[in-house]
């Protein structure tokens, strides 16, 4: 089945990097030969955002970087340049397509080379005519004029009018949009396309219900009928907030050169300004003064206009529609409008999100089609100090996903590979209690050294993907306690090893394991003996299709822990 | 096997494990000398079979299950030394063999223990399933 997950703006961005993370832990969206796994099925990103290269991008393409290396050591053939994938987990296009929905088709080269409002509706191209002349009346000149190739600052209304152009020109698959959307591959095909964007901001807030009504109609055309296609979103309610700008707009007129020129000197050594030209500094500090940047007091109130709007008008684009947000968002340390300064930490309603995609990816359905459901938090949950246990689950084949038995069958999968299995002898001296990866490496010492270091290389990489999920210092929204926990898994430290161990030895003339290994509310029970039987029967496994083997059967032992109950006497 | 037999069994042979032979009934000492050489040899081949079967028995996890050749090395020459603390033990307190085996036999002896010994522990890796964890 083929996926596509559209991130529209920043927020989106970071849910598909969430969603990347995700994938690398190894969580599954299908059932295959009866392991849990994302393997076999596909996954393309597009990326609909003016800011080509903000701080989200950069972090998403340093992320897929990473899953890229981590498919690659665990997969043994050689696949497409930029296609992450192996039997761990899904095939991601890592070539992420960014569509520029400044990038318009132009009538001549004049036109369609202003990247503003106003620039972008003087477009003439094909039969389209200007309507800036029309449309000019609905907005102050400020807003025509202004700059929209680092987002749309959080306007809605400037976004809207761009991103209904853009969407427009879609239609032709020769424009710049359709061309890299390359929707014509895609009839007849299974796909999900799943949107997400924030619901308060500039570009979230427009793209993806013009994006929705667009896939939408086109797959309920007459002549598509027939089309398995799914159109899903998500949409983000204010999470976290920015802080204020490092000084005001001004009240009323338009900036003097002298008063640019002052605070470009004054602030112009603060993050917002890193890496700018001298010239982005002026513009930057005209566009504050003009009062072009996230007002965070203004969030809820574009929130609450921007589900008015679903309601009304929106929703019926969309197959499944899910709601992520927090009772009281985040507070950001930093303050950017945008670029590559803009370095949000991964949030956990982010990873809320990119669990609702790998939902609509695996096709289970929250409720019937003609209602919502509305997960709402409990009074228990502090959004700020979230644990995994208050993740939302979703279900693959009518099996419950938990994302803390995910993390722990994941971090306990890499202990016992790494430190479980006596890689340091040669295979010819393997009990065997593992005698199928005996019979297969001890006449292949080479292949059994080979595939010891992709899995210590993989073990690195899963690491990485897990602590950076969860780890306070790297990102927002979680207690740390999941961190901590998860830790001795993932340690190389002696004392560590060893205490995991003694929990893993079998108990006395049995096969059971001794002691329980423990994450939040989940538990798993499992000796180095019972894991030494879990090989996959082809001799010519992949390291990929080893890890899903073991990984899908430390998935079915998970167990939500017995509960300690006090005695009194 | 058999004209090994016959050669241990041979005067000339039994008398080279003795310092001295002018008694009466000295062939008698050094073939017992020989005997609890060979019984010391097989039975520690045998204990030290048997620990490591035990270790392997109870080991808790995979990785004490494995043993390399390094380690089955290790336990081979390990086993020398009570082969060497047995044999001695034998010879201070058996009279006779003190007095005729003398120090000189008692070398011979423990030598002749080691290789009997080596023999065994070797012959028990390649007729079980640890063969691998020693070729």
């Amino acid at each position: 089945m083929r996926n596509v997950f559209i991130a529209v703006g920043g927020s989106g961005t970071k849910v598909a990097e969430a969603l990347v993370r995700l994938l690398a832990i190894g969580f599954p969206t299908h059932r295959e030969k009866g392991a849990l796994t994302s393997a076999g099925h596909s996954l393309e990103i597009w990326r609909l955002d003016p800011d080509l290269s903000s701080g989200a991008a950069v972090s998403l393409d340093n992320c897929l970087r990473d899953y890229l290396e981590l498919q690659e050591l665990l997969s043994s053939e050689k696949r497409a340049i930029g296609i992450a994938g192996s039997q761990w987990a899904m095939d991601v296009d890592t070539n992420v397509k960014h569509l520029d929905p400044l990038q318009l088709p132009s009538k001549n080269s004049r036109d369609n080379t202003k990247k503003s409002l106003g620039g972008i509706l003087d477009s003439q191209y094909g039969d389209i005519e200007s309507s800036l002349s029309f449309l000019a009346p609905f907005y102050e000149a400020k807003d025509l004029k202004v700059e929209i190739d680092r987002g749309f600052y959080q306007k809605p209304f400037i976004g809207a009018a761009v991103m209904a152009v853009f969407a427009d020109s879609l239609r032709d698959e020769s424009s710049p949009g359709g061309k890299k959307c390359g929707l014509t591959a895609f009839h007849n095909v299974q796909t999900n396309f799943f949107l997400c964007g924030s619901l308060h901001g500039g570009t979230g807030a427009c793209g993806v219900p013009v994006l929705g009504e667009y896939l939408s109609g086109l797959k309920k055309k007459k002549e598509n009928q027939s089309w398995d296609w799914q159109v899903g979103a998500c949409l983000m309610t204010p999470y976290c907030v920015p802080p204020q700008p490092p000084f005001g707009a001004l009240r009323s007129g338009h900036p003097s050169a002298q008063q640019i020129s002052d605070l470009v000197k004054e602030h112009g050594d603060k993050p917002a300004f890193a890496g700018l030209t001298p010239e982005d500094k002026n513009k930057l500090v005209e566009q504050i003064l003009l009062g072009f940047y996230a007002e965070p007091e203004a969030m809820e109130a574009r929130a609450r206009q921007g589900l008015a709007y679903y309601r009304d008008h929106a929703s019926d684009y969309f197959d499944e529609l899910y709601l992520v947000g927090k009772p009281e968002p985040d507070k950001l340390k930093v303050w950017s409008n945008g670029g590559q300064s803009q370095r949000n930490p991964l949030n956990s309603a982010e990873i809320v999100a990119a669990l609702a995609a790998l939902n609509f990816f695996s096709r289970a359905r929250t409720g019937s089609p003609d209602s919502y459901v509305i997960g709402a938090s409990t009074p228990e949950l502090d959004s700020k100090k979230m644990s995994l246990h208050q993740l939302p689950t979703y279900s693959v084949d009518n099996q419950e996903i938990d994302p803390e038995r995910v993390f722990l069958s994941t971090a306990v999968m890499r202990h016992l590979l790494i430190h479980q299995i006596p890689w340091e002898v040669p295979a010819r001296s393997f009990p065997d209690d593992i005698k199928k990866l005996k019979k297969v490496y001890e006449t292949n010492e080479g292949r059994k050294l080979d595939d010891y270091s992709r899995l210590n290389g993989a073990s690195a990489l899963l690491t990485k993907f897990l602590l950076a999920t969860i780890h306070p210092q790297q990102t927002i929204g979680w207690s740390g306690e999941d961190a901590n926990r998860i830790a001795p898994y993932l340690s190389l430290e002696e004392s560590d090893v060893k205490e995991i161990t003694a929990k893993t030895a079998k108990k006395f003339m049995k096969k059971e394991a001794k002691g329980e290994l423990e994450l939040g509310n989940s538990s798993i029970r499992v000796s180095t003996f019972e894991f030494g039987d879990w090989c996959p029967e082809s001799a010519d496994f992949t390291p990929g299709s080893y890890l899903r083997l073991v990984w899908s059967n430390l998935f079915a032992r998970t167990q939500r822990r017995r509960p300690v109950v006090a005695t009194s006497n | 096997m058999f004209m090994l037999g016959l050669l241990l069994w041979s005067f000339d042979f039994l008398q080279m494990l003795l310092d001295s032979c002018e008694d009466e009934g000295c062939e008698d000492t050094a073939l017992n000398w020989l005997i609890a050489a060979i019984v010391v040899a097989i039975v520690c081949s045998l204990f030290m079979l048997g620990v490591k079967g035990l270790k392997k028995y109870t080991a808790i996890n995979l990785v004490q299950k494995a043993w390399s050749r390094g380690q089955t090395v290790v336990l081979i020459i390990v086993g020398l030394l009570p082969v060497l603390i047995t044999l001695i033990v034998i010879w201070y307190t058996v009279r006779n063999f003190f007095n005729y085996v003398g120090v000189g036999g008692l070398l011979k002896g423990i030598v002749l223990s080691w290789v009997v010994y080596m023999f065994f522990v070797f012959t028990g890796h390649l007729l079980s399933p640890w063969r691998r964890e020693l070729l």
